[in-house]
């Protein structure tokens, strides 16, 4: 049976008329989308929500009086409907700024337009109102903490207890499991999308269907994707990796509340099950600029904390100086501090933006590399001619070939960032060589170094315009956070106590989702 | 079947099986993952091997290196072991999927990682660890490694001690390279007692042939000529054997050059003219070297020239001496390390030989070039143009020449140098002492600790001519 059904069987007939109601005004005010190069956030969008708050809802046999009321199916509805209505632009066209800026405060918006009355709605209930209002702005990423903390855990309205908080939970999670490909009409030939558009686009693109499903007392979401014939296999698992890594993100954002909402018998299962269908058409959207733009926003994700280093560091390159980030390395060239990872989130971030950048890899535990080797790496990536760099050559000949191609380059371009791995695991000689005689040269020409090391005298004072940052060790409650992603809040916690390091965090998170590999 | 024989799964089996090599692309990678189908005996689609690499990319099991992969660290560290207790066959089978398609594409994604030469040390040091028995592919890595110091990078050696130790070479593979790595590092001591080890195998092939010649100028240095000229001897028999005509010529040349040390100690006219006939040997045996490395072979015609130009200026013909010493520093496309040498060796000649203009001209385009180089060449260099300064009364320029060896003495850690080195400037700042410095003023007690300290490095080396150089230092002190 429907909702508009139970609320009838119910005797709760005006709710089914406001919902009649509500659906009817959210399609009109959706009638001319202004924002049309957005995902849809339309009455489409609205309608498959609320379908998927019903499928979440049910999507577990819970015990007796355990299961949504007919007075929750109804607020949540109603949410549903009328979460995205502040996506809507008065006028267009808008300026990249103002969309940008609308994209981030809609959560707010649909409240204010809720709450205002600027939508039919037919509610009467004024309280019901405000808060179906509070509920559509808890979808809300941003929103959802100080929205969910704000709301009583369990109010009376039309007669029945309502657990608020579970609502504006399976809410956010709704909104989230609406990523297949009806949000992205496939674009017409000449259609032009700026990458971090289109690689929103190409996310929901892939999706052909979101399943849920029960298996060993865990609700378990399987995604369909449909493979375009130009994704490669890098690229695929990227886009992959960037959709469930937002989901397993949202798990744990929300856990508190569903598990309080439904007395603890309802947990998501954070084995994400991905069923891949190669189909023989490419898709236009894919592109190296898309697939920067997701390698950057997996980096970013990739982090457990490091919030103000990021912060630091981003204003220190913006501002043209280099930096260096300091952390100690563990046995086997270990990142025990999340160096390596940071250094990986400006580098991916700087190639989103378009900037030239050589990158130097840390190298496998044991070889020992020189200088010529990292000058040789960043050539490579900035693709210069390095046919005249012979095995066979001397050291120094090689340097002095690679540097010089290297200042013309970087002259020649303005702005170059010059990433270098594990500074201190080079050799003596070939750091004094790197210091002395090579990155003064490199910045005088324009160029920003971006590197990490252990040993700070090594770097301080020595290099011109450099920002020294610490990379410091990792919090518990953004251990937590993070494990929070691959196992439930209470198991989260006794990990992180056990494990200090960023290394060990991010062992035990790698242990968690390859355990499900199969052969 | 091995896989079958582990409790582990035939996906960590997979998992392991990737852990073993460095880096792989993805073509590689899926070959590696079919090893472990192929031995389950089924049916290995390839839509099979696709689905699940790419299942191992969305589990995050695996790191991107540019536009490589490796198995994620955690699981990296323990994979080799693994693999190689649990399954060694599969896992010497990876190794060769790895070597082989290094050959192609992949060699050049790691080189663009790693560099050429660490690239090829990394994939030389894995083949010969999973392949102990194979002696062809450990000599290609000496070779390689042999051939990075000549190119400047002493460190390569290191790096394929590290990597032979990680995949678990045999045990002699691990000492001739732990020898070589000290060796070039300048660590000589500790260098002749692995050196030892590997000779203790008695093993006919390039690791004994290069211990024994090591060993050789070890003990010559030492002045243990006569176990010097037995390793010498050992060493040059076994190049014989294995038919390596360089490294047979620079055995000769290290023969010779102890044969004409040992006719200069003891005065002894028939060991000098031993030691030519040696020379000349050596220049025969390069001879018969193929052309391919054309460069090397001039280069270890420079050292022969010159070492037999030293013979022969101390049987007494300084002007063929000198003659042959002109005709090395004139040789064309030398490498700069064997013409720096050329140009001190013919220089010091000529110093003692009074011609001191001509010998500050030899010595001018090495000091240079090596301006601002810290090595042992550079070291000596900057000793031998002291002394030409000292000679000719420019004290100031001899002083501060002579301090530069030190400090690079110093900083490249070879004591022997230093001590040498400090006996330089102890004599260049003994003649600066004037009438009145007193014999406990701070000139002359720097002198005095100068000496002290090179008397203690050459006792410690057995060093009879560095110790009466000492002497004959303290003996011009007021």
């Amino acid at each position: 049976m429907s909702l508009v059904d139970d609320l009838r069987t119910a005797n709760k007939v005006e709710l089914a008329e406001c919902l009649a109601m509500i659906e009817t005004s959210t399609q009109r005010w959706w009638r001319v989308p202004h924002l049309w190069w957005f995902t849809d956030h339309t009455e489409r969008h609205s309608r498959r929500v609320a379908e998927y708050c019903e499928l979440l809802a049910a999507a577990r046999t819970l015990p007796e009086g355990m299961e949504l009321n007919v007075v929750e199916r109804f607020m949540l509805a109603a949410a549903a409907w009328l979460h995205d209505i502040g996506m809507q632009a008065a006028r267009a066209p808008l300026g990249d700024d103002e969309a940008l800026q609308l994209r981030k405060q809609h959560p707010e918006r649909s409240r204010e337009i809720i709450e205002s009355g600027g939508i039919d709605t037919g509610i009467q209930n004024d309280a019901a109102l405000s808060y179906i209002a509070q509920l559509a702005q808890a979808h809300g990423t941003e929103y959802y903490r100080p929205t969910v903390d704000s709301l009583p855990v369990t109010r009376s309205l039309y007669g029945m207890p309502v657990r608020l908080r579970l609502l504006a939970a399976i809410l956010l999670l709704a909104d989230e499991l609406d990523l297949h490909n009806e949000r992205t009409p496939t674009p017409t030939t000449n259609t032009e999308y700026a990458p971090l558009t289109a690689a929103h686009w190409l996310k929901h693109q892939i999706i052909s269907g979101v399943r849920l499903s029960e298996a060993d007392g865990l609700v378990k979401l399987t995604l369909e994707i449909v493979r375009p014939v130009n994704v490669d296999d890098d690229a695929l698992a990227e886009l992959v990796e960037w959709i469930t890594t937002k989901l397993r993100v949202q798990f744990g954002l929300v856990e508190a509340e569903i598990s309080l909402g439904f007395n603890g018998h309802y947990e998501f299962d954070r084995q994400i099950e991905v069923l891949i269908d190669p189909i023989g058409v490419p898709n236009k959207l894919v592109s190296s600029d898309v697939e920067s733009i997701i390698r950057a926003e997996n980096a970013r994700s990739a982090l457990i904390n490091h919030d103000s280093l990021l912060k630091s560091a981003n204003s220190a390159l913006a501002e043209g100086r280099s930096v260096a980030l300091v952390g100690p390395l563990g046995p086997s060239r270990h990142d025990t501090t999340g160096r390596e990872d940071v250094l990986n989130c400006l580098f991916e971030a700087a190639r989103a933006a378009g900037t030239s950048v050589g990158r130097h890899w840390m190298p496998e535990d044991g070889v020992i590399q020189t200088a010529a080797d990292v000058l040789f790496a960043w050539a490579i990536d900035l693709n210069l001619d390095v046919e005249s760099v012979q095995a066979e050559a001397r050291e120094e000949e090689t340097r002095a070939t690679l540097l010089g191609a290297l200042v013309s380059y970087v002259s020649e371009k303005g702005v170059v960032l010059l990433v270098l791995s594990g500074f201190d695991e080079l050799p003596k000689a070939s750091r004094e060589w790197l210091v002395g005689a090579a990155l003064r040269p490199l910045v005088a020409a324009g160029a920003q170094l971006l590197l990490t090391t252990t040993a700070k005298e090594d770097i301080d004072g020595r290099l011109v315009d450099c920002d020294t940052l610490d990379v410091g060790s990792v919090a518990e409650e953004a251990r937590v956070r993070y494990l929070n992603r691959y196992i439930n809040r209470r198991s989260a916690a006794v990990v992180a106590r056990a494990s200090e390091t960023y290394a060990s965090v991010k062992a035990y998170a790698l242990n968690q989702r390859s355990s499900g590999l199969v052969i | 079947m091995a896989a079958r024989s582990t409790e582990l799964s035939p996906a960590q089996v997979a998992v392991n099986l990737l852990g073993v090599v460095p880096y792989f692309d993805i073509a590689t990678g899926k070959e590696i993952v079919q090893l472990v189908e192929s031995e389950l005996d089924r049916d290995a689609s390839d839509q099979w091997v696709d689905d699940f690499f790419i299942d191992l990319l969305v589990s995050g099991s695996l790191e991107r290196v540019r536009n490589l992969h490796r198995v994620a660290a955690p699981v990296r560290e323990q994979a080799l072991e693994i693999a190689r207790q649990n399954y060694p066959e599969l896992a010497i089978k990876t190794v060769d999927i790895f070597v082989r398609r290094s050959e192609a594409e992949l060699g050049l994604a790691i080189a663009a990682v790693l560099g050429y030469r660490a690239r090829t040390v990394l994939i030389q040091a894995i083949d010969s660890a999973s392949h102990p028995a194979d002696q062809v592919k450990f000599d290609s890595l000496i070779e390689t490694v042999h051939r990075s110091k000549r190119l400047g990078r002493g460190t390569d050696s290191q790096s394929a001690l590290e990597l032979l130790r990680a995949y678990g070479a045999a045990d002699r593979q691990l000492a001739f390279m732990e020898g070589l790595a000290h060796w070039q590092a300048g660590e000589r001591a500790e260098a002749a007692r692995h050196f030892r080890h590997v000779l203790e195998f008695d093993t006919v092939d390039k690791a004994e042939a290069i211990a024994a010649h090591l060993l050789g100028v070890r003990q010559h240095e030492l002045r243990n000529t006569d176990d010097a000229l037995k390793l010498f001897e050992r060493a040059e028999w076994v190049g014989r054997e294995i038919s390596d005509f360089r490294g047979l010529a620079i055995t000769t040349t290290s023969h010779a050059r102890a044969v004409r040390d040992l006719g200069e100690l003891n005065r002894d006219r028939t060991l000098l003219e031993r030691s030519i006939e040696l020379f000349q040997s050596a220049r025969v045996v390069l001879s018969e070297q193929a052309s391919s490395d054309g460069l090397d072979v001039l280069n270890s015609l420079s050292r022969i020239d010159i070492g037999e130009a030293q013979a022969i200026f101390l049987l007494g013909d300084y002007e063929r001496a000198i003659a042959l010493g002109r005709l090395a520093v004139q040789r064309r496309h030398l490498r700069s390390d064997e013409e720096a040498w050329a140009r001190i060796v013919l220089a010091g000649m000529l110093r003692d030989t009074n011609e001191l203009g001509e010998a500050r001209s030899v010595l001018a385009p090495a000091l240079d070039d090596r301006d601002g180089r810290s090595d042992h060449i550079s070291a000596v260099l900057f000793n031998v143009a002291a002394s030409i300064a000292r000679r000719a009364d420019l004290d100031a320029e001899a002083l501060k020449l002579a301090r530069r060896s030190v400090e690079i003495g110093e900083q490249i850690g070879d004591s022997s140098h230093v001590a040498q080195a400090l006996v330089t400037q102890a004599l260049i700042q003994i003649d600066l002492l004037t009438w009145t410095d007193a014999i406990n003023g701070p000139e002359v007690r720097a002198i005095r600790s100068m000496l002290y300290r090179a008397r203690a490095i050459f006792y410690e080396g057995r060093n009879a001519t560095g110790l009466s150089m000492v002497e004959d230092a303290f003996g011009r002190l007021p």
